[in-house]
């Protein structure tokens, strides 16, 4: 067999392993929001400093553009693991509950108790399908993140959060073409899969608002879970590269498609402190749906990489990138009941849509990281740091996400054997301290029944005691996250 | 060490985060103090079981305080309901000689925030020499169905009738008197009440000597002090409206044929002290159909009243050993009860009817009564169904003292809950309370022997619900 039939043979072995491939893979699309970190061993291990270099699979989500530059084919297949701590203590309220002397109530820390995240894999191959200035590539992946997050359903947080499980998979599709060794451009098609995302809060069930106002638990709390999927939602990619001079690359790259995931999704509601269930109907007849809505952002990446050569052989570089992502989409999380009409105990209540608060805002990263090849073709060292503004004001903060200031710091590496490259890396991301006091807290408990409406003075219908508020607010506190991430990849050149 | 941080006021640029984890963490800026401020319980001078806390908060604010013999805090005084910056609770309930803990809670509405003070402990006086020497007992009963039947919860207020002073005292339900105010005049205490704001108790204080100077004096629950409104020749009751002002018996001197006549008016009392005519005796009785049996030409001696909404009276008329409910805007009589000339409503036939009655608790469809000298055995507290489309009255329940007892002239039973019947035995120096089926399940015994007057029954002592009206 030839050499030539020999690599043939070897693309379409990959590729109809990769097709038949359903795992989750990842790669980097935004860093913030829903979103931590970067995907890919080599990108992480440079803390995502990696939109000019984008020289392995990670580029379908970094910047496309640089497929073309990679002049082979590439098998990338890697998995992330991380351990994930969140932990949240709610500001100490008074329970309205007695009115004359309402209890002075101090809640426990909370944290998640589903930190570890094991099975976070990356699959996607690359290739130039023996055509010298292209380079095209599929991917299958999950965009880099926390996927599940579970809290106390008794903790101080349950008015905002109790348990998510949000799986995403991105199938992607990627060309890009270059212009001798001076510049490229490239595309991804990004078809995104939602197979579950399941999102569960305590809400306040009274219907009588003024009486049962209160953020701390009462008679009427309800177990409220949303379960979801959302197979067809497209976005896509583009990206530029250029070399400004034998040691300057740039590069950037855009996600530039407004898209939402709306899920078909079901509605359960189980009474915290009581037996009797609670049914839906909609015009009399049994039902339970709903539709959650998401909103995803856009992006634009830019990136500047310094290569520093002995010779013709790469010594160092030294990449800085910015990255914008628009945040600002997410409004809040809304939960659609379509006049679901609550039941229990043979009382009635129309369910209104349940909100739960975003107003995020617009972040701006910025990553710094390197490679060094210590043992030229044997051994690189990597590593990096980076910053990420908070996605959410502190008003807003929330245990679904870590949405505060991001810093992290990563350590890398890879070891080269032949055709094959062991890369791996080491992240420590951490959102500082965020503390939100009740006066600012935004987030408010959910009361679907309720009569008390914007402004929310009314007197008959609106507790006096949160005058000017929908409900009680209840995420005001402290918040701390931390992730420790290892990414293992191997990675196959032929 | 200054911290570098992000957020808050304190934003630094992003180049300084590398060196975030060597820093051993950072922080957005602390959240403002939402606690109360200097936080002071100081125990009243005047009565050693009441302490009032005082503190300050930054914004306006509700608060309450939360306070026990432990540090768990278990009791409270209840909410404020006016925010504000500064702050006043007056503690009660307390024991003497007693360490409590306490702890001020707050709410500032406009800002939906909660503060706490620190656990903090003050310790009450002892009672002062000469106080009344009290015992309580409470008894397990069972009702109709076997089941424990709730245990007595409300408080009395009630004079305490020495031989030099009278102490007007709370009593709460483990006996242990927990406020007082002692009258050293010389003034004769018949009743005691508490204001229609609950911050203060009233108590009669007349003069026998000069009856031109006889009083209502008004005692701050919370230790402040005393104020008092004349009221000249104030008989032995007074009442308190639900808008604040008072009713109460005053003497109707007449001549009648040459001879006096002493009957008795019901007069409302403003805040000024200004009296207004609502009821005469002589509007309802004769003297020459019902002369009763009085001495020293009393003739209807009135020596209970009782209010019952806006305008309604209950008079208790002692030398005609009849009870009679007063429409206030007529000033007629709506029924009478026991006068033989004037009577409008009979007893049933085997119904004991009263003589001399005491106070009284009466609404629309009964009437509890200490009866002085209707029964067999000794003074006992009486009820009666009254049906008044038959115009009959129909004993339900009857109660003697054991040992016997016999009142002078006091006495007083009024209901506890819609069951129990709170028995006052006046110059017994005790008092009981009944069920239904005339089980004790309560007993209060004045070891220091003071005589006790007209008594006010209540559940809570932060949220004052008057038992049957009174």
């Amino acid at each position: 067999m030839t050499s030539t039939l020999r690599a043939r043979t070897g693309r379409l072995l990959a590729l109809s392993a990769l097709s038949l491939s359903t795992a989750f893979a990842g790669t980097a699309k935004a860093d913030g929001g829903y979103y931590s970190g970067v995907k890919g061993a080599r990108a992480a291990g440079r803390a995502g400093a990696f939109t000019a270099r984008a020289d392995d699979v990670s580029a379908v989500g970094i910047n496309p553009a640089g497929l073309a530059n990679i002049g082979t084919t590439l098998i990338q297949v890697g998995n992330r693991f991380s351990y994930n701590e969140h932990t949240y203590t709610r500001n100490a309220t008074l329970d309205w509950l007695d009115t004359n002397s309402p209890d002075y109530v101090e809640f426990a820390q909370v944290e998640n108790s589903a930190p570890w995240q094991v099975l976070d894999p990356l699959i996607g191959i690359t290739t130039n399908f023996g055509l010298k200035n292209w380079g095209f590539a599929f991917a299958a992946y999950s965009p880099a993140g926390v996927a599940r997050e579970s809290y106390p359903q008794e903790g101080g947080q349950r008015y905002m959060m109790v348990r998510r499980n949000a799986q995403l998979i991105d199938y992607s599709l990627s060309a890009a073409w270059k212009f001798k060794d001076l510049f490229s451009v490239g595309a991804s098609l990004v078809w995104i899969a939602v197979p579950t995302l399941d999102y569960s809060l305590v809400v306040n069930g009274s219907p009588l608002a003024k009486d049962n106002a209160n953020g701390v638990g009462g008679p009427n709390d309800m177990y409220a879970s949303v379960h979801g999927h959302d197979y067809f939602t497209f976005n896509a990619i583009i990206g530029g590269w250029v070399k400004v001079a034998p040691f300057l690359e740039i590069g950037a790259s855009a996600q530039v498609i407004p898209s939402t995931i709306e899920t078909e999704s079901t509605i359960d509601v189980v009474p915290a402190r009581s037996d009797d269930p609670v049914k839906f109907t909609r015009n009399g007849q049994p039902a339970n749906d709903v539709g959650l809505s998401l909103d995803l952002p856009m992006t634009a990446r830019v990136g500047a990489r310094y290569i520093h050569r002995q010779g013709q052989r790469e010594l160092f570089d030294v990449e800085l990138d910015g990255v914008l992502e628009t945040w600002k989409r997410v409004k809040s999380f809304h939960l659609a009941a379509n006049k679901l009409v609550a039941e229990q105990m043979n009382q009635t209540v129309a369910f209104s849509d349940i909100e739960v608060q975003k107003q995020w805002q617009n972040t701006i990263g910025v990553h710094l990281g390197g490679d060094v090849n210590v043992l030229p073709d044997r051994l690189t060292a990597r590593g990096g740091v980076y910053y990420e503004t908070p996605v959410a004001k502190p008003a807003y903060a929330n245990v679904d996400f870590s949405d505060g200031h991001q810093l992290g710091f990563a350590l890398g590496g890879s070891v080269h054997v032949s055709k094959v490259e062991i890369a791996f890396a080491y992240e420590y991301r951490v959102q500082p301290t965020i503390r939100v006091s009740d006066a600012d807290a935004r987030v408010y408990q959910n009361v679907p029944g309720s009569p008390c409406k914007a402004p929310y003075t009314d007197p008959v219908q609106c507790s006096e005691y949160y005058a000017g508020r929908a409900a009680a607010p209840v995420n005001g506190g402290e918040y701390f996250a931390y992730s420790h991430i290892m990414s293992l990849d191997g990675v196959y050149r032929f | 060490m200054t911290r570098l941080c992000f957020g808050g006021t304190r934003r630094l640029g992003s180049l300084l985060f590398a060196v975030y984890p060597l820093l051993g963490g950072c922080a957005s800026d602390p959240l403002p103090s939402t606690a109360p401020e200097g936080v002071i319980a100081e125990v009243s001078a005047s009565i050693a079981t009441v302490v009032n806390v005082t503190w300050r908060t930054t914004t306006p604010t509700i608060g309450y305080v939360s306070f026990g013999p432990t540090p768990s805090v278990e009791q409270s005084a209840p909410l404020e309901t006016v925010s504000t910056v500064d702050h006043s609770r007056t503690l009660l309930g307390l024991a003497p000689d007693t360490t409590y803990y306490y702890r001020v809670l707050t709410w500032d509405i406009a800002n939906v925030t909660a503060g706490a003070s620190d656990v903090k402990s003050f310790h009450t006086a002892p009672l002062p020499a000469g106080a009344p020497a009290l015992t309580a007992q409470s008894i397990e009963v069972m009702d109709e169905d076997g089941s424990l039947e709730d245990p007595i919860e409300a408080y009395v207020i009630v004079p305490f009738v020495g031989a030099a002073s009278t102490t007007i005292g709370i009593v709460d339900p483990l006996g242990a008197l927990i406020w007082y105010h002692a009258e050293t005049r010389g003034r004769r205490v018949t009743r005691a009440r508490l204001t229609s704001d609950r911050t203060a108790i009233l108590y009669s204080a007349i003069s026998d000597d000069t009856p031109a100077d006889s009083e209502i004096v008004r005692v701050a629950l919370d230790g402040s002090g005393s104020t008092a409104i004349t009221v000249p020749d104030l008989g032995a009751d007074f009442a308190v409206r639900s808008d604040g002002s008072l009713a109460a018996l005053i003497p109707d001197v007449r001549d009648m044929g040459g001879g006096t006549v002493i009957g008795d008016r019901i007069v409302e009392i403003d805040a000024s002290g200004a009296q207004n005519e609502v009821f005469s005796t002589f509007k309802c009785f004769d003297p020459a159909t019902s002369p009763g049996d009085g001495a020293g030409g009393s003739w209807t001696g009135a020596n209970a009243l009782q209010v019952e909404g806006s305008n309604v009276y209950y008079l208790s008329l002692r030398n005609l050993s009849t009870i009679v409910k007063v429409n206030r805007g007529t000033g007629e009589c709506e029924w009478i009860l026991g006068d033989d000339a004037e009577g409008t409503l009979d007893f049933e036939a085997g119904s004991t009817p009263f003589s001399h009655p005491g106070s009284f608790s009466a609404n629309a469809d009964a009437l509890i009564v200490l009866d002085a000298d209707g029964g067999s055995s000794g003074s006992r507290m009486v009820s009666y169904e009254l049906d008044l489309e038959a115009k009959t009255a129909t004993e339900l329940q009857a109660y003697v003292a054991i040992p016997r007892v016999d009142v002078a002239e006091q006495g007083e039973a009024t209901g506890v809950t819609s069951d129990d019947v709170r028995i006052n035995w006046a110059n017994g120096s005790r008092m009981d309370v009944v069920d239904p089926r005339g089980q004790l399940k309560w007993t209060l015994e004045v070891t220091s022997g003071e005589h006790l007057g007209f008594h006010t029954s209540f559940r809570d002592l932060y949220d004052v619900k008057l038992e049957g009206n009174k």
